[in-house]
């Protein structure tokens, strides 16, 4: 589902590269955890994958899109089969819990039909169906980190990459929206979990990848290697 | 089979048509809610957009006065006239008429009566007392010794070589009837083309300077437009940033300030379309009285205005949404990376 081949990127300005021959591949279904300190090059996979950033070298093959032969015009395509779950949550202040699930649905056309019969359904799973009509800034960290959840959710996307989802959250919070995100896997999502969280990684079972200095360290699967 | 292939091809041009309609639809509700949200910036940017479509519609009548008035003066002020002699036959008048007629820079020909032209020699007096008591001591008729005058009005003052050259063209077939001491005199009349040159003169000042200050507006319109669409554009960053992230195409995030710009264009174009006909309308008794005196010609003024207003309120606002888009596509252009 997720191939990253020998990725190594390197910013502009930068004497080390944020992510040296990283090589990593996730199957169908499965619920990935990337763990790694800050620094160490989580959210550049994050933007690799949302084609924010291109690597430097190496390959991706995300849901059989080679990001090689991607073109400018389809990558917004590829971002609306991707769902994504940002640190800073990005909701929209101005806009209620309904309205900013709906706007995800909106970008791609959906009809108002289709809205009105999904978004509901998708607040009810997150477990917000009483806050619809809230904004954002009525909201605590972690009901505006559902309703990111939510708006990644509802177009029913094949995988689902979170970024730090339980950062500025309590321990108790956490752990229901990492419970949240399991759920969501559990009806058959490929989920990518990044955190720097030891914390909630120790409660889970799940896989985890370790990342160092733009390396991967360790792979609980034991299936990722690092090239030399 | 082929049935079926293109029964789905045809339903999914429709579910295409359907969905750009829909973001469509949605663009123009995005536009009209930044619109409201940037109210002061808006009302800002439609006041500066309404002065230049004010300038440019004002600037527009005045050039269609002042050329129209050229234009009539020159028809019928100017005119060049070409002698034949007082015996000439009517069907060769008549025939040199037509022939003339077919060029196109002339916009009619007039053929003086005798009556006309005996009253014309006496207006100007020419001749004077002395040589008329002689003309009436020798018995000769007036009428007899004066040249037909054919009086040519033409469209165009600057452009007569084609006139002359068909005119002589038309020698060797009137030549016997030409007044061979007159037909050098044919001429422009002096006071006559000082006038035209005049008007013409202060049309065409008055057209650069209706230009100049027309494109000066347009200038300081575009950059304020730009600048609003700029400021909206930093003010929904983070929802632009947002938009990217979760696959909004560029078209999309780029159209509401389009339909914003699209907005403005619309209303100051019909509030400029609203003041410029109030304004020439209840000004026009005027105009028209000092275009009586001062010799201008209101007369295409007043057919566009009254006979094409509708189109010519759609023009204001058309143009006003050109001036609009225009300047959102620069700003969006600069400053919405995507």
């Amino acid at each position: 589902m997720i191939l990253l081949d020998r990725v190594s990127k390197v910013y502009p300005k930068s004497r080390r590269p944020a992510l040296d021959k990283v090589s990593l591949n996730v199957a169908p279904g499965e619920f990935v955890i990337v763990m790694g300190r800050s620094g160490a090059g989580k959210s550049t996979i994050l933007k690799l994958l949302n084609r924010e950033e291109r690597p430097t070298s190496g390959k991706i093959v995300v849901g059989g899109i080679d990001y090689d032969d991607l073109r400018p015009k389809d990558i917004p395509h590829l971002r609306r089969r991707i769902g994504v779950v940002f640190q800073d949550y990005k909701l929209l202040p101005n806009r209620t819990v309904f309205e900013n699930v709906a706007f995800a649905m909106e970008i791609s056309g959906m009809t108002k039909q289709e809205i009105n019969y999904n978004v509901p359904k998708i607040l009810e799973i997150v477990g917000l169906a009483d806050k619809a009509s809230e904004f954002p800034r009525h909201l605590s960290g972690g009901e505006m980190q559902r309703v990111a959840i939510a708006r990644a959710m509802v177009r029913q996307p094949k995988i689902l990459i979170a970024d730090e989802p339980t950062a500025n959250l309590d321990e108790e919070t956490s752990l229901e929206i990492v419970k949240l995100l399991i759920k969501i896997n559990h009806y058959g999502t490929t989920v990518l979990m990044i955190t720097h969280d030891t914390n909630i990684v120790k409660k889970l079972r799940h896989r985890v990848v370790k990342i160092a200095v733009g390396r991967i360290v360790s792979d609980t699967k034991g299936l990722v290697r690092n090239a030399k | 089979m082929r049935n079926n292939r293109s029964n789905a091809r045809q339903l999914r041009s429709r579910q295409t048509a359907a969905r750009r309609f829909l973001m469509w639809r949605r663009s123009v509700k995005y536009g009209v809610s930044n619109f409201v949200r940037n109210i002061w910036l808006s009302l800002a940017a439609i006041v500066v957009m309404t002065i230049t479509l004010l300038t440019v519609f004002v600037a527009g009548a005045a050039t269609v006065m002042l050329n129209d008035t050229v234009q009539a003066t020159k028809v019928e002020k100017m005119d060049l006239a070409l002698y034949l002699k007082p015996d000439t036959p009517e069907d060769i008048k008549t025939e040199l008429k037509q022939a003339l007629e077919t060029d196109d820079n002339v916009a009619w020909v007039d053929i003086k009566s005798k009556e006309e032209s005996i009253k014309r020699l006496e207006e100007s007096q020419v001749v004077d007392a002395e040589t008329e008591a002689l003309i009436t001591e020798s018995g000769i008729e007036l009428s007899d010794i004066l040249p037909i005058e054919v009086s040519i009005h033409v469209n165009d003052i600057y452009n007569t070589d084609g006139l002359r050259e068909a005119i002589d063209g038309q020698k060797s077939q009137f030549k016997v009837y030409e007044d061979p001491n007159s037909y050098e005199k044919q001429f422009w009349h002096g006071d006559n083309q000082k006038t035209v040159q005049n008007i013409a003169n202060l049309a065409n000042g008055a057209q650069i300077a209706g230009f100049a200050l027309s494109g000066i507006f347009l200038f300081i319109t575009i950059l304020v437009i730009f600048n609003t669409i700029r400021l909206a554009i930093f003010a929904r960053k983070d929802e632009i940033e947002m938009e990217k992230l979760i696959g909004a195409e560029k078209s999309y995030t780029r159209a509401p300030f389009l339909v914003e710009a699209d907005l403005y264009g619309a209303i100051s174009g019909i509030i400029a379309a609203g003041a410029g006909y109030t304004l020439i309308l209840s000004f026009l008794p005027e105009v028209r009285v000092g275009a009586a005196v001062g010799g201008f010609s209101t007369e295409l003024l007043n057919a566009i205005m009254i006979g094409y207003a509708p189109l010519v309120i759609i023009g204001i606002v058309v143009v006003g949404m050109i001036i609009g888009d225009i300047s959102a596509r620069l700003a969006v252009k600069k400053y919405l990376k995507y």
